[in-house]
């Protein structure tokens, strides 16, 4: 070892104040220089070590105390306002998304149990989301972006299935000869499937591009994470319309409803950033 | 080599990622303290016993480094002051694979070097506090002699550590007053691991020389 190779642990030893011994004792004993070195540092650490110790003004302490304290009492109090108008804004949510779906379908005519189950999902949800899109921004902006889009697509598709009732489409598919020619090798269950994944891709991917600029990270993360999003709010309306269908329609419409809301979201963000791209 | 610095860093303090972030479940374990990174954990999610505990940690930690660093403890009170809501203001971003030690230190360092930066726009604020201004605070002996010369000797001892360069000085304290390891000093000043043990090398030995001169008749 060179000499400077022993000025590290020289400095250790010498700033802990311990003794030299095996390699490092044998080499200082036969170089001049490191024992020079050696000598120096005992000297210079014993004489810090002398210095005592820095006390930190009382004055000083209470008012870092106190003001950071009271930030963290404003932010608790701030937190449960939220936490509060999320509970709000999600009970709400459910109860008008319940409410436009019965313009729509008889609500009476489904069970009880199916509608109440629906319901509590939805509520459960559009509390979370509300949530995370009140809560304090902790350096996610990407997030609240997300979560707009995915509750931007949950409204649109909302309204969209008013004028344009999911059901009624499949149904048209069996009535017209075309459309029976065309589906008909699909079945009831496949019909649900390719709708269902409509349904979903195109409120999404219509979100996903305007609230693009929110968003910076990848497509792929972003329309998964929108995608699913979308797709738990989404299962409720499904699953409280399909209470009246077979299992397979159920199963069908949810699995479209995944395939649609993730492609839409990865779709909807990849061509946001192209947009963005050719821009720049 | 500064990527085998924080290497060593991460190596060492892995073992936080896997200490439980939670005050209330680090502390129900009274045989051992929570980490400081455990802690910041917890102070990140509005937790006031933890933000209390660490900053009874670090509170004459980070006040005795501006101390020494600028001499002058008024100043030092008020970069002590700015540290500290620096802290709270920007602890969402702190990450618990990073040392806390290291975290809070380079925050101090760059308040530090912010207040150089004034202090080179407006030099009339330039003049150090000499080391005899700060208050009675050397020694505590009963014996007002040997406490004299404890004191007598700390002012020399701060006279020769405040002729050093800052940067030196900085290196010094982190080491030997604050007890850093040389990768924990890069990591916290964001230098070569290299470069910290030379400055800290020549600082020691700059302040034996100045230490003996100062001793000499």
């Amino acid at each position: 070892m060179r000499c400077n190779q022993f000025q590290t642990e020289l400095m250790n030893l010498a700033a802990r104040g311990a003794t030299l011994s095996g390699a490092l004792a044998d080499h200082v004993s036969t170089c001049s220089a490191c024992r020079e070195a050696w000598d120096d540092l005992v000297f210079a650490t014993a004489a810090l070590a002398a210095l005592p110790q820095e006390r930190a003004p009382v004055r000083a302490v209470q008012t870092v105390r106190r003001q950071v304290l009271a930030e963290l009492q404003a932010e608790a109090n701030r937190r449960r306002v939220q936490l509060g108008l999320a509970v709000g804004f999600g009970l709400l949510s459910a109860v008008v998304s319940l409410a436009v779906l019965g313009v729509r379908i008889d609500l009476a005519g489904r069970p009880a149990w199916a509608i109440a189950a629906g319901g509590l999902a939805w509520m459960a949800m559009f509390v979370v989301a509300f949530w995370m899109l009140l809560k304090p921004r902790s350096g996610s902006e990407d997030l609240h972006g997300l979560i707009l889009s995915g509750l931007g697509a949950m409204a649109f598709f909302l309204v969209a299935d008013q004028f344009l009732p999911l059901t009624k489409v499949v149904q048209f598919c069996y009535a017209s000869s075309w459309a029976r020619e065309h589906f008909g090798l699909l079945g009831v269950q496949g019909a649900f499937f390719v709708v269902g994944t409509i349904y979903a891709l195109v409120p999404l991917f219509l979100l996903s591009v305007a609230t693009g600029k929110r968003y910076r990270s990848g497509p792929l993360k972003g329309g998964l994470i929108a995608g699913g999003m979308f797709f738990f709010l989404l299962a409720p309306a499904i699953f409280i319309q399909c209470s009246a269908f077979t299992a397979g329609a159920l199963l069908g419409w949810l699995g479209g409803a995944v395939i649609g809301s993730t492609l839409g979201g990865v779709a909807g963000y990849w061509l946001h950033r192209r947009t963005q791209a050719g821009r720049v | 080599m500064k990527v085998s610095a924080a290497s060593d860093i991460s190596g060492a303090h892995n073992r936080f990622r896997t200490a439980s972030y939670s005050l209330s479940e680090a502390s129900a374990s009274k045989m051992e303290e929570p980490q400081d990174e455990a802690l910041m954990v917890a102070y990140q999610k509005g937790d006031r016993r933890a933000f209390e505990t660490l900053f009874s940690r670090y509170e004459d930690r980070v006040f005795g480094y501006f101390a020494r660093m600028f001499g002058d403890r008024l100043l030092a009170e008020d970069l002590f002051q700015r540290t500290f809501l620096h802290v709270h203001r920007a602890r969402a971003g702190y990450d618990p694979a990073r040392p806390f030690a290291s975290w809070i230190f380079s925050i101090a360092s760059n308040l530090r070097k912010d207040e150089l930066k004034h202090r080179v726009r407006r030099p009339g604020d330039a003049s150090r506090g000499a080391p005899e201004d700060a208050p009675e605070r050397a020694g505590t002996s009963a014996d007002p002699e040997a406490r004299l010369l404890a004191r007598e000797r700390a002012v020399r001892v701060e006279g020769a550590l405040a002729k050093l360069p800052d940067s030196q000085r900085e290196v010094i304290i982190l080491h030997k007053l604050e007890g850093f390891s040389f990768p924990e000093i890069a990591n916290a000043l964001g230098e070569e691991v290299e470069a910290v043990k030379a400055r800290a090398f020549r600082g020691y030995r700059a302040l034996r020389g100045l230490l003996a001169d100062r001793d000499a008749p």
